[in-house]
């Protein structure tokens, strides 16, 4: 282990000098935070929608009305059949069937079946639906006597139901952008430099100089997921329903496959650029397959299989059920265990393959 | 009797790469305090040896004994008995030349007090002191050879490789990181330096010549220019300093007698058997419009001596 105290100490040196590596630590990812959080709110408009009417009521008509100016609704199809509507639903040809049932005109109470498996989606039209007559609660009330209500469903996707689905997801994708992209390019750097070579012919030992450049990397990936939770907890109200020391513990199997992804893309770049086209190809999967964006169970088979051997699918699991469902490591062993076993095997492979080019 | 110590003893010494041969039977020694010349074209197996000596590569077969390692099995022992300074500036471009020297120095375990004094024996050797809080990467050419002297030498290593350490930098630099050489050689260090540099072969007290992966000649500037192939019995180097020299160079090659005719310092070095008198030649360019105002006979220079070996060389291979 000769020698990791003192790169970590230069490595540390390093990144206190460079702007670049602070403002991509510390400012990139709130600002994806930021673009993120808030791309969801501008996203969700026009929603088709299809409408089980079987009131025929002035109420159901008003109802209607109310749920078109929104805008976050587009009835595309009215009067259908309770049986046709959830077929549509099922095809996906609308992904909202409002059921306007006979008695509303008395209960005032409707139900809407939501397509859950587009995350974002789903939870902005359940907030719509639950704020309907906030704006004008007073003045409706005194119509109706009570205000009319519209209770959600999420089909397929239950697990959706909360606010904010999203920054869970974002703190594995940056956490994996950061880790891999900071190791990568530091030693690439050193190859570069020419710097590696005259590391190698010094008595020091490959382990401790692997393990000396990237612990202040995972250092900071750890310091980078508190920030994220801050600045999630401050701007978009998210709460760590579980364990915040059992997601820390959870994270670190998964920091461990990253930090290896880095140095295995360093033993092949030659230099930097090369790198960065690496981790963009790690990246896209990483973003599109692993359920950050799309859940996993919508995909085509192979692409599911694909997801599977992408780290960020398992933390994903792990920082869901944390932050979102309160769970902890007796729900989430599963993916710990697969995200520990990839690191056994990434590690494996980095350091072989980093010891046959520096020797 | 060699009654010094070998600082280096390299006996059959082989590399292969898959069908390559990248080192080709490599014999020689080099003794302690001595500044080792290793010369040789790109590729010829130069940087593949040197990586071999210390400790990075293991040899297919043969050996090699650096400070008493065997390279093969003691890299560790080797890798502390050897200072390394490259032709590419091995040093971290944003860290100071003081956070260099003491990075470098840590590797080799030094720390504490005894970092602090071999830094300061570092610094006042290659005369640092005043670019300590500096950049390196802000560093003129020649200030970062030094600076990548000074890393070599931070755990006070018995033998040094400098993998041409002067490519690129100024005359003045170059001349006072020689005499630097010296004053280190002087103090026991053994020095092994390639070069492309003529003029610096001609400063090392032995060199090896490797040619194709194998070594071609070795032995002092002397011993190589008294090589019988270099200055055959039957042949006469002579000099002419001549107008328009590069004219009478083309004019010359009408001359058929001559064996080699080349230019140096505005001067025709010439190559001729003994029964070409200077005068048959000089009359020969006079009478072509030249003016001729001296004539010299001349030793062969060390690049005459690679030159007519690597021809020969050329010249049994093609007949083989």
């Amino acid at each position: 282990m000769s020698g990791f105290i003192a790169f970590a100490k230069k490595e540390i040196m390093h990144i206190k000098r460079d702007p670049i590596i602070i403002f991509f630590c510390l400012v990139l990812p709130c600002i994806q935070l930021l673009l993120l959080g808030f791309a969801i709110d501008f996203d969700v408009r026009h929603v088709s929608t299809a409408v089980v009417d079987q009131s025929h009521s002035r109420e159901s008509r008003e109802l209607l009305d109310k749920l078109h100016n929104t805008q976050y609704l587009d009835i595309t199809s009215y009067n259908l059949s309770r049986h046709e509507a959830l077929r549509r639903l099922d095809k996906s040809e609308c992904k909202i069937v409002i059921v306007i049932p006979p008695d509303y005109a008395r209960t005032l109470k409707a139900q809407a079946l939501v397509d859950g498996s587009d995350a974002q989606v789903s939870q902005r039209v359940v907030a719509a639906l639950r704020n309907l007559y906030t704006a004008d609660a007073a003045q409706t009330a005194l119509r109706y006597r009570q205000l009319p209500q519209v209770n959600a469903s999420i089909l397929y996707n239950p697990a959706a139901k909360t606010n904010i689905f999203m920054l869970p997801g974002l703190i594995g994708i940056i956490l994996q952008i950061i880790t891999i992209v900071l190791t990568a390019l530091s030693i690439v750097k050193e190859k570069e430099q020419g710097t590696m070579e005259q590391v190698t012919v010094s008595p020091v030992s490959i382990m401790g100089m692997m393990l000396g450049k990237i612990m202040p990397y995972a250092v900071m990936a750890l310091c980078e997921v508190q920030i994220i939770l801050y600045v999630s907890w401050l701007i978009f109200d998210l709460h760590i329903k579980g364990s915040w020391l059992q997601l820390m513990i959870m994270t670190i199997p998964f920091l461990m496959t990253t930090l290896s992804l880095g140095i295995f893309i360093s033993t092949l770049a030659n230099n930097q650029g090369q790198a960065f086209m690496m981790v963009i190809m790690i990246m896209l999967p990483s973003i599109l397959l692993s359920g950050f964006v799309f859940p996993t169970e919508n995909l085509p088979l192979p692409l599911q299989m694909v997801s599977q051997i992408v780290p960020v699918t398992h933390y994903l699991l792990i920082l869901r059920g944390v932050i979102i469902r309160g769970v902890g490591i007796l729900e989430l062993w599963q993916p710990t265990c697969v995200l520990l076993g990839m690191a056994a095997i990434l590690i494996i492979v980095a350091t072989q393959k980093f010891r046959q080019q520096v020797v | 009797m060699n009654t010094r110590k070998n600082a280096i003893e390299i006996r059959n010494l082989y590399k292969k790469f898959g069908s390559f041969t990248a080192v080709n039977d490599l014999s020689f020694d080099v003794s302690q305090g001595q500044i080792f010349g290793f010369l040789g074209p790109n590729g010829s197996g130069k940087s593949t040896t040197i990586r071999m000596l210390c400790g990075l590569l293991a040899p297919s077969s043969g050996t090699a004994i650096v400070n008493g390692y065997d390279v093969g099995r003691q890299s560790r022992d080797v890798k502390r008995s050897i200072g390394y300074m490259s032709q590419a500036f091995g040093l971290y471009k944003d860290l100071t030349v003081a956070e260099n020297l003491s990075f470098y120095g840590s590797l080799y375990g030094l720390r504490g007090s005894e970092l602090r004094r071999r830094t300061e024996f570092v610094v006042e050797v290659t005369n640092i002191k005043r670019f300590l809080d500096r950049d390196a990467g802000k560093l003129s050419g020649g200030w970062k050879q030094r600076l990548a002297l000074a890393t070599a030498l931070i755990h006070d290593p018995p033998i040094i490789f400098l993998d041409e350490p002067t490519a690129g930098i100024d005359p003045v630099a170059r001349r006072s990181l020689w005499d630097l050489l010296f004053e280190l050689s002087g103090q026991g260090k053994t020095l092994f330096v390639t070069t492309h540099y003529m003029d610096e072969a001609e400063r090392c007290d032995y060199i090896a010549y490797i040619y194709n992966s194998r070594l071609m000649t070795k032995g002092t500037p002397r011993e190589l220019k008294d090589n019988p192939l270099v200055k055959p019995a039957d042949l006469k180097r002579f000099s002419l300093a001549v107008s328009q020299p590069s004219l009478a160079l083309k004019a010359l090659k009408e001359y058929q007698k001559l064996k080699d005719a080349t230019l140096v310092e505005a001067e025709l070095h010439l190559l001729a058997p003994l029964d070409v008198s200077e005068e048959a030649v000089i009359q020969f360019l006079r009478d072509r419009g030249f003016s001729v105002s001296g004539c010299r006979s001349i030793e062969p220079s060390l690049e005459d001596v690679f030159v007519t070996l690597t021809k020969e060389i050329e010249r049994q291979e093609a007949g083989k």
